[in-house]
């Protein structure tokens, strides 16, 4: 493995979406600034803008530095420099992961402000955490497709599937009787069904991400 | 001889095409022209000298490192640049040339600028708005600054107008003035490949038809205009395409010598004996081809 060419490939892929990051991490902080000041009269709106700047920058990356790579030709350009195709699937698997875990981590971490005034109960918090980790896997999916299809049609498939799926699977949790009976609370109850569905959710994330790399890792023409 | 490129039976099956067999051997500081039609195998193989594609049999040594196995130190010293390749369409050519600088230890600045102007290309403009013309330019400039032993060029000139393409194979000759330089250039173009190569190799059909040095190459080759004596047909191997007009015969033939003229003078009347130009042995080539698979 050549550590020095995996970074600069992931820093490349920074450099080309810093204008799109910053603009998606302005769109979620804003959200959050309209859930705190707004009231309940834009309460939705702001959820609205808040989920769609994180999807927005996880579909655009991955759009951007895996599937428009491949089919704008830019792959050739890179694959002449001297890397291998396991190096990289690496540098695409961290520098997507990066981009889309500092605007995730920042605005997650930033959404729970929300939390200190009245606006919302804080036994919402352990859903809340659900619903993020959901969007993450949402986009691992998306990510690990585009991996290994290298196609705009599965890409865009796993993303509609993302999208209704994630839904779904937040409405079916939110009639688990381990988080409808505690989510007006005052406080944040982590039970067994909250923390098992988080433990769940992270394990499916570990896993796609280790059979897309292997799957990846076994492929023997990049081209 | 010091060998850059060396394949041996190089194989790789797809659903609708193989590569059979490919034996290609390049020395060191030769410019080898690799000409084929249009999907001959010409880019697949070039593919698999860079180690974006595995055979599934075969040997491949590039610059002396096995290829896919040793390929991060060999595309350290080779410049690989193909007609379909793209650079980012939002950076500019500046992005690309800070950042090749930073991946090759070797790049040279002067002459990555004396490049520049000499291609009139604009370091701050963004990509997408580059002609075809300017976007060869910029990967040639790219791959030509970082000083490598070896260039790969896959139908670099293919698209290009006349003033860009004389441009290019310009820069290609003052690049090869460096003796220890080998460049393997395809194209279908042969008027790009006789200018400036001195080894041609065809490839046919996913197979090498030919190859050797160009003048032992284009020496084998005649065109003979003849009258044969009747019952008298010469001998099919030596004849690559016929053609016959009344009594008259004209013959294309690979295997031409001074014994081999004396042979047909033996079996006619031969009226005329005619060097042939790359394209027109191209030509024949594929004809040739063509008559054998039908």
């Amino acid at each position: 493995m050549n550590p020095s060419m995996i970074r600069k490939l992931v820093v490349k892929d920074l450099t080309i979406m810093k204008p799109w990051i910053l603009s998606y991490w302005a769109g979620g902080f804003c959200a959050i600034v309209l859930a705190i000041f707004g009231g309940e009269s834009f309460g939705t709106f702001a959820f609205i803008l808040f989920i769609t700047a994180l999807g927005a920058a996880g579909v655009h990356t991955i759009i951007q530095t895996i599937v428009l790579e491949r089919t704008e030709m830019n792959l050739p350009f890179i694959m002449s420099l001297p890397i291998t195709s396991r190096e990289y699937t690496l540098s695409k698997i961290i520098g997507n992961l990066a981009i889309f875990l500092g605007v995730w981590l920042t605005l997650s971490a930033a959404s729970f402000i929300i939390f200190i005034g009245d606006a919302l109960p804080r036994g919402v918090i352990p859903f809340f955490c659900i619903l993020l980790l959901s969007i993450l896997f949402a986009y691992t999916l998306m990510l690990t497709t585009s991996l290994v299809t290298e196609g705009m049609g599965w890409t865009i498939g796993a993303t509609v599937v993302a999208n209704i799926g994630t839904q779904m699977f937040l409405w079916s949790i939110s009639e688990l009787h381990g988080i409808r009976s505690v989510i007006g609370g005052n406080e944040p109850v982590w039970n067994s069904t909250s923390l098992g569905v988080i433990g769940a959710e992270l394990l499916v994330i570990v896993a796609c991400l280790i059979g897309a790399t292997f799957v990846q890792f076994g492929r023997k023409d990049i081209l | 001889m010091e060998l850059a490129i060396e394949c041996q039976k190089l194989s790789k099956h797809y659903p609708h095409f193989d590569l059979s067999n490919i034996d290609l051997s390049v020395p060191t500081g030769s410019v080898m022209g690799f000409v084929g039609p249009n999907g001959a195998g010409k880019s697949t193989t070039m593919r698999i000298l860079m180690g974006l594609v595995t055979p599934d049999t075969g040997t491949v040594k590039v610059l002396g490192c096995d290829m896919p196995g040793q390929q991060v130190r060999a595309k350290q010293e080779v410049g690989f640049v193909a007609e379909d390749m793209r650079l980012y369409a939002s950076q500019s050519l500046g992005f690309h040339m800070d950042f090749m600088k930073s991946v090759f230890p070797a790049w040279d600045d002067k002459f990555a600028d004396a490049l520049l102007k000499r291609f009139d290309l604009v370091r701050d403009q963004k990509t997408k708005g580059y002609s075809h013309g300017q976007r060869i330019k910029a990967m040639l400039l790219l791959a030509l600054a970082r000083k490598p032993r070896l260039l790969i060029l896959d139908e670099p000139t293919t698209g290009l107008d006349p003033s860009a393409r004389h441009e290019i194979l310009q820069q290609l000759m003052d690049v090869l003035e460096d003796e220890t330089r080998t460049v393997l250039f395809s194209s279908h173009n042969t008027l790009d490949i006789e200018q400036i190569s001195d080894h041609i190799t065809f490839i046919l059909n996913g197979r090498i038809h030919s190859s050797s040095d160009k003048e032992t190459f284009l020496d084998s080759w005649r065109r003979i205009r003849i009258s044969f004596n009747d019952h008298d047909r010469p001998d099919d191997s030596a004849i690559v395409t016929s053609q016959i007009s009344g009594s008259l015969t004209v013959i294309t033939t690979n295997t031409f010598s001074d014994q081999s003229l004396n042979a047909w003078k033996l079996q006619g009347c031969v009226h005329a004996v005619e060097r042939m130009n790359l394209e027109e042995i191209f030509l024949a080539c594929v004809e040739n081809e063509r008559e054998q698979r039908s």
